[in-house]
């Protein structure tokens, strides 16, 4: 295999890697409660996230911000609780515009934090190797990949629930929200660094 | 302390020093006592004398890497080269390895974990 390759499945399996949820585990909070006919505010919400994470994950692997990792570890299960809490206690997804660009800025805001998760790992990565433009985009698409899956298969679930199923999408969102903001205060238990 | 004790718990010890300036005489020969028994490289089907051109650890707390560097000549030319990668497999079930092969001009990149963990190119 050829190293670009290798880079897009290490991207690829780090964000799909259940073992490691919290991106995941973000991902679930930001777009599951969004219905199917909503696609493209969501597109815009999951490209707001992307453009964030790629820029943090470019900027601290060539070393220009830097931030502990712990720090960083603790601010993703953070970033996933403020999500859930928005969901909850914000107003219903999309039913204004200044509200949606509000939940834009804060996938923005959010990506920056998870784009520099990703660095942490993308760094270990590297050995000493100077030319890491390439390394990089590999590892960026191959993230890309693993999120457009996730991404997919939430709406997925979400459309069974909502269209087939019918459940209210009230107690869809208090239910998701619920669950992932549970387990995001679990994660930052777990991570706390002070 | 052995080796896994100390890359996997206390990367930053300073009993052992691993690949910090201060490291102990004894940090290399522990190292290469675990990948004898974890690691191996088979040129042309003959097992080859592995020693240590350079190692250094890189990123921080939970994702911290070891990277190890072998150099080996040879005159015989190469038809293959099986590798084997099970490093921390033993304490992982999730754990993947990342080997780099470059011979002559020629480059490769490996993943080696736990289901897969030899590989044999073909030259």
């Amino acid at each position: 295999m050829q190293s670009f390759g290798l880079y897009v499945q290490l991207g690829f399996e780090h964000i799909s890697d259940l073992a490691g949820f919290d991106h995941i585990l973000f991902l679930v909070a930001l777009c599951a409660v969004y219905k199917i006919e909503q696609w493209r505010r969501l597109l815009i919400l999951v490209t707001a996230f992307t453009v964030g994470h790629s820029v943090t994950l470019a900027l601290s692997s060539m070393g220009t911000i830097t931030i502990p990792s712990e720090i960083i570890e603790f601010l993703i299960p953070t970033t996933i609780l403020l999500t859930a809490l928005h969901n909850v206690i914000g107003k219903p997804t999309g039913e204004t515009k200044s509200g949606m660009g509000k939940n834009y800025a804060m996938a923005l805001f959010f990506g920056f934090i998870h784009g520099m998760g990703f660095s942490n790992f993308f760094r270990a990565l590297l050995m000493g190797d100077d030319n890491i433009a390439m390394p990089l985009l590999a590892f960026n698409i191959g993230i890309e990949i693993g999120q457009l899956m996730v991404v997919g298969f939430i709406v997925g679930i979400a459309f069974v629930f909502l269209n087939i199923i019918g459940t209210k999408h009230r107690e869809w969102n208090l239910f998701v929200s619920g669950i992932a903001a549970g387990m995001a205060v679990l994660l930052m238990s777990e991570t706390k660094f002070w | 302390m052995d080796v896994r004790e100390a890359l996997l718990l206390d990367p930053d010890n300073t009993e052992l020093a691993f690949c910090q300036p201060n490291e102990s005489d004894k940090a290399e020969p522990m190292l290469m006592e675990y990948l004898d028994e974890f690691f191996y490289v088979k040129a042309n089907g003959q097992l080859l004398d592995l020693r240590i051109k350079s190692k250094k650890l890189s990123g921080e707390g939970i994702n911290t890497a070891l990277g190890v560097t072998f150099e080996v000549g040879g005159q015989e030319a190469l038809t293959s080269l099986e590798i084997k990668n099970a490093v921390f497999t033993d304490l992982f079930f999730d754990q993947s390895n990342i080997v780099y092969v470059h011979n002559d001009d020629d480059s490769n990149s490996l993943m080696l974990n736990k289901e897969t963990p030899v590989h044999t190119l073909e030259y």
